[in-house]
């Protein structure tokens, strides 16, 4: 193990250990007002009329008219309004916000207006889209956007000594249930705009101030408060609520506190991609993959958000660990008048693995090869290019990731002794997740910037906008800092992200800011280490893309991701035979992060994420009727709690170092969700003996396919 | 503005419900949902709250040879707590929601919100447990609970009168089952549930009651069934219980689960009990 | 109404709607912001306080049921040789992430090893398993409190 890899305290523990770390909706500044948020109780309507009551003192309505430059969201395709204008395109739109110091008295205000809508004729699933012929939702077609790409030659003609397996797989939608909801608040004083809040992003806050109040920089500034988790949930959607808190508190005077009810938040907030996968694959007559026809369908709801970006990594994910001659790879993410989806933990990563995973175990049975065996045939291997043709130019460990997950766990034995009959299944998954921007989305839309400062008392500052929302981040990149200046880390000093002060090196997403983020300071810190005799220096780095790398946004050629982390995942299960309830008897991961910065930070996202997998595959059911969300409070949306599941057994590769991350890193965040849901499901499926094409895996759903199947 | 009235002692209670319609407010860890207030708000309560948690009265435990009184305002944990009520009695309430809301939420209550999935309704059903009921005008009586009770969330209960607690005959069940299947293991509302206990004398079974919980509007429990299916032999009891239990299991579909599967789960943990802890008594010989 | 209760060891009295949420009261009035609003229906285990010593979710309790009562909070709780005992546990086994679910794990920690001083795993999870977490798959709270436990030998 490296030596930075050793555990130190968190620097975020004693303020949260303490109860001292204050939260957005713990802050108390004097004069404090509050918005609520009226929202549209109609999936797609044209707003007739708004007619408000007679308004008590001290209670103003912001409305679209309140919004001065541009009442657009930044956000890839502009599409989606702050606050609606005369139309709504899902159930929780946010029309007008209501503001003031007595929250009963707001309750009371928003109970009586009355808004009169005129139904259009909505889209509620991507089966609906498909046939829709007009009445868009967006534009003049059905997707937001659509993707093909192809490798090799794809069209060869199909002979009858050919085998062709089809399979198509539907994923749901997912919550992110952060423990803190989303909360907000805004202060206007003297000229300028603060907001200070639950985020991820704040720059991108930052750009939707910017869009809404056409204001110079110099009056914008965001900060982040300390964050109750985000896992992607908060990274485009807080721009809404931030922008609507900097509004209510420009208009109204006074600082202005905006946070979302636990309902409203499960509602309105950004989810999961629901999606189709179908996957066709072509055997020659030795059965040997040669062609695979991969097509995405997504869920995007009502408005373009970040789907299009999660369609991306979808397709570029949706081919796995494989190394297959020929593909031809498509996706389109559907325009619906359901809640919008978004960023969340794996982008599009887990539907795409489900699919491909439980894809290449259903021809594994047809051949009656054991999948372990199966699958590693085709393993890509350094040296080989990926499905858009990038180069792997360093060491995949897939082999030795499988090895040690089989020894851990004892799969190969368990798999070739298992009695039929008995419910009792283990299932393997094996995936990767890219690190960073898709493509050259690191230079071309980020272009991150870092500062390092060595003060004359002999700290060093580090001035990056990511943020630490339970990720470690204001514990690992000081660890980098120190570790490269061969400082005591107690000399590093970082702080929650400050627009005001904190550059903008980019957003904390996509398992970037270690590997990336991580980087740059290193090379800011070994450039100060030769320069650490002056008494202040101050050195500031801008991304540079890697000269090995390239990436044609047009032919989605290259390397679509800067580096790959992998990993393997086992899950064993015992299905009670009364209650269809499966039991995980055991839970194991391999993974290869590169060099670990924080042995306990690394762990403790491993474990967070894979439970948040778990629940994906097993308990989260989040259904939609007419654009209604069925399960919207934490009573009937199911998280795991401490007693689902057992413990989770872990093994890293620690010897491949990644040649261009910070001491060896690659990315980790989001790697441990993305892997788990083909796990549960080929151990399910291994239990009873019938394929599992969906998730959520509800007991319901085993009971249906084994009744269904007899 | 809502009132709270903490009344000294029953008789100004009683009084109070005499007048006027009240809430009764105990540990109120479903009321608070029911009339839920988003943060600085009030809870919608549509008429003053009496607050009747510490009334001594509600707070009694009573345990007798073959019967156990419950004061209305217990908690879950001071019933689990305490060592000489029966583990048939308890075993329905530890796995109610979460230990913060046992502290609070009371056996009252529980009965009073007659939720489909009250999980202490399918135990108090086949115990035969009767509720006890004062009112100013009437004193005090009983009811079984199975009329106290009309269907989800209606009771008999008349505005000015109070549910003082429950009496629960108890008997030496030497065999009881209890699972409660909810969409995850702990902190879940029961998408079903199967409660059952049984009587043996030497090995011939004298007494058996099971119940089935939200598996409808109303808790299942049917004597008839029970005296009946145990008139056969025992190789007959699974088949019998099969058919007279079928007909009477009506699930629905909701946003837990469907009704295939809680109607299918339900008869497999019948059979399960009568496999495992009748005939295997039964056969012991 | 007049509300009268000792917070933290310390007499409070605070004016507010006999039907106004405890945890509106703490946060609102009493300038306590360690119980934290994660779902208001008592499901998830952020609003925790202690009264009376026992384990209580915080948005499901009026005012007026506080009267003459005792509660503690983290920002008293963290006064305490136990606080340090669980604190060490948390750090050692790196317990917490984002953080806002932890007053409510370590007032669960305290409720359960102050009836249960040595507890098995299975009885720690059982403990917990009103609040939920996010972050950290649970494991590793579990392992900051048996930690706590044994490295607090005879605190509890």
């Amino acid at each position: 193990m490296e030596k930075i890899s050793a555990s130190v305290t968190r620097f975020d523990f004693e303020d949260k250990i303490t109860g001292k770390a204050l939260y957005s909706a713990d802050l108390h500044p004097k004069g404090l007002w509050y918005a609520i948020t009226l929202r549209s109780t109609q999936a797609r309507a044209r707003i007739l009329k708004i007619t408000l009551p007679k308004l008590p003192q001290d209670v103003i309505i912001v409305d679209h008219h309140d919004i001065t430059h541009k009442n657009i969201v930044p956000i890839v395709y502009e599409d989606q309004p702050f606050l609606a204008t005369d139309k709504v395109n899902y159930i929780g739109e946010p029309i007008l916000l209501i503001v003031g110091p007595n929250r009963q008295i707001l309750k009371e205000v928003m109970a009586q207006i009355v808004i009169d809508y005129e139904p259009l004729k909505p889209i509620f699933t991507i089966e609906e889209a498909l046939k829709r012929q007009d009445d868009f939702i967006f534009g003049n077609k059905a997707t937001f956007a659509q993707y093909t790409y192809t490798k090799g030659n794809p069209d060869f003609e199909v002979t009858l000594a050919m085998k062709v397996i089809q399979d198509e797989y539907r994923t749901g939608y997912q919550e992110h249930a952060y423990l803190e909801p989303q909360s907000m608040m805004a202060d206007y004083q003297d000229g300028i705009i603060t907001v200070t809040g639950s985020m991820q992003c704040p720059y991108y806050i930052h750009d939707a101030l910017k869009a809404a109040l056409g204001w110079d920089e110099k009056r914008l500034r965001v900060i982040q408060a300390p964050t109750g988790g985000g896992f992607g949930g908060k990274e485009e959607y807080p721009s809404i609520p931030g922008v609507h808190a900097a509004l209510a508190s420009i208009k109204s005077g006074h600082p202005v506190q905006l946070v979302l009810d636990r309902q409203e938040d499960i509602m309105v907030t950004t989810k999961r991609h629901p999606s189709i996968i179908k996957i066709c694959s072509i055997l020659d007559d030795q059965n040997n993959i040669i062609l695979q026809e991969i097509d995405i369908k997504e869920d995007a709801g009502a408005y373009a958000g970040l789907s299009s970006v999660v369609l991306q990594r979808g397709i570029f994910s949706v081919g796995g660990v494989y190394n297959i001659p020929n593909l031809k790879i498509s996706g389109a993410t559907y325009a619906t008048n359901n809640v919008v989806s978004g960023a969340f933990r794996g982008f599009g990563g887990p539907q795409a693995f489900f699919a491909i995973e439980m894809h290449m175990e259903h021809i594994a049975q047809l051949l009656h090869e054991e999948p372990l065996d199966f699958k590693r045939r085709y393993f890509y291997r350094q040296g080989d290019t990926s499905s858009t043709g990038g180069l792997f130019s360093t060491d995949i460990r897939l082999n030795e990731i499988t090895d040690t997950i089989d020894t851990m766990s004892g799969y190969r034995q368990k798999r070739a002794s298992l009695i039929p009959g008995k419910l009792h299944g283990i299932g393997y998954s094996v995936f990767f997740h890219g690190c960073g921007y898709t493509g050259a989305g690191e230079l071309e839309l980020l272009h991150s910037l870092v500062t390092l400062r060595k003060n004359k008392d002999q700290s060093v500052t580090i001035f990056v906008s990511n943020t630490e929302i339970g990720n470690g981040v204001l514990t690992t990149l000081r660890k980098i800092v120190a570790t490269a200046l061969e400082i005591p880390i107690d000399q590093v000093r970082q702080d929650y992200p400050d627009t005001l002060i904190s550059p903008n090196s980019g957003p904390t997403v996509a398992s970037r800011t270690t590997m990336i983020v991580g980087k740059l300071l290193m090379d800011c810190a070994l450039e100060m280490k030769a320069r650490w005799n002056e008494e202040t220096v101050e050195i500031s780095k801008r991304y540079a893309y890697p000269d090995h790398l390239f990436w044609d946004d047009k032919t989605m050629k290259g390397n679509a991701y800067p580096e790959y982390s992998w990993g393997a995942n086992v899950i064993e299960v015992q299905i009670d035979p009364l209650t269809y309830q499966p039991e995980v008897l055991g839970m194991w991961a391999v993974y290869d992060i590169g060099t670990p910065i924080d042995t306990l930070i690394v762990l403790g996202q491993i474990e967070g994420g894979f439970m948040q997998g778990l629940g994906y595959a097993s308990m989260e059911t989040l259904a939609v009727n007419q654009g209604k969300l069925i399960q919207d409070t934490l009573a009937t949306y199911m998280i795991p709690t401490a007693h689902d599941f057992p413990r989770l057994q872990i093994s890293l590769i620690e010897d491949n170092p990644n040649p261009d991350g910070p001491f060896g890193a690659k990315g980790l965040g989001e790697l441990p969700l993305v892997g788990v849901a083909p796990a549960y499901a080929s151990a399910i499926q291994n239990a009873i003996g019938h394929p599992i094409t969906t998730l959520p895996i509800l007991p319901e759903t085993i009971q249906e396919v084994m009744n269904h199947e007899t | 503005m809502v009132n709270v009235i903490r009344p000294h002692d029953m008789t100004q209670a009683l009084d109070l419900l005499s007048q006027r319609k009240l809430t009764v407010f105990a540990g109120g860890t479903d009321l608070m949902i029911r009339h839920r207030a988003r943060a600085g708000t009030l809870p919608d309560f549509p008429h003053d709250v009496l607050l009747i948690n510490e009334l001594k009265e509600l707070r009694m435990i009573k345990i007798e040879p073959y019967s156990l009184m419950l004061g209305a305002a217990v908690t879950f944990t001071e019933i689990l707590a305490h060592p000489d009520i029966p583990d048939y009695v308890k075993a329905p309430l530890a796995e109610i929601a979460s230990p913060a809301i046992r502290n609070s939420a009371t056996i009252g209550g529980n009965i009073m919100n007659v939720s489909p999935a009250g999980d202490a309704l399918p135990m108090l059903y086949a115990l035969g447990a009767k509720v006890v009921l004062r009112s100013k005008l009437r004193g005090e009586w009983v009811e079984p609970i199975e009329y106290f009770i009309l269907g989800p969330k209606r009771t008999i209960l008349k505005q000015d009168e109070l549910l003082m607690g429950v009496q629960i005959p108890l008997q030496n069940y030497s065999r009881f089952a209890y699972r409660k299947v909810g969409s995850r293991k702990a902190n879940a509302i029961a998408k079903l549930s199967f409660y059952a206990v049984a009587l043996f004398d030497q090995n011939n079974l004298i007494d058996c009651r099971i119940a089935f919980g939200a598996m409808g509007p109303k808790i299942i429990r049917s004597t008839d069934v029970e005296e009946f299916i145990f008139t056969y032999s025992s190789e007959l009891w699974i088949d019998r219980a099969y058919d007279y239990y079928e007909p009477l299991l009506n699930p629905i579909d909701d946003l837990r689960s469907t009704k295939t599967y809680r109607k299918e789960v339900a008869l497999n943990l019948l059979r399960d009990f009568i496999e495992k802890e009748l005939l295997n008594e039964e056969t012991r010989v | 109404m007049k509300l009268d209760f000792t917070l933290n060891g310390k007499p409070v009295s605070v004016e507010t709607e006999p039907t106004a949420r405890l945890l509106d009261v703490l946060r609102d009035q009493c300038g306590v912001t360690s119980p934290k609003e994660g779902c208001g229906e008592g499901e998830c285990g952020a609003c925790a306080v202690l009264v009376d010593g026992k384990l209580i979710n915080t948005c499901l309790v009026i005012a007026m049921a506080l009267q003459g009562k005792s509660i503690v909070t983290l920002e008293g709780y963290k006064e305490t040789p136990r606080f340090e005992a669980l604190k060490k546990g948390f750090e050692k086994a790196g317990s917490l992430q984002c953080g806002f679910c932890t007053p409510g794990f370590v007032l669960a920690a305290e409720a359960l090893l102050s009836v249960n001083p040595k507890p098995t795993e299975q009885e720690v999870r059982k403990a917990i398993e009103g609040n939920l977490c996010r972050c950290t798959g649970y494991s590793m709270i579990v392992d900051g409190i048996l930690e706590a436990a044994k490295g607090g030998e005879g605190l509890w």
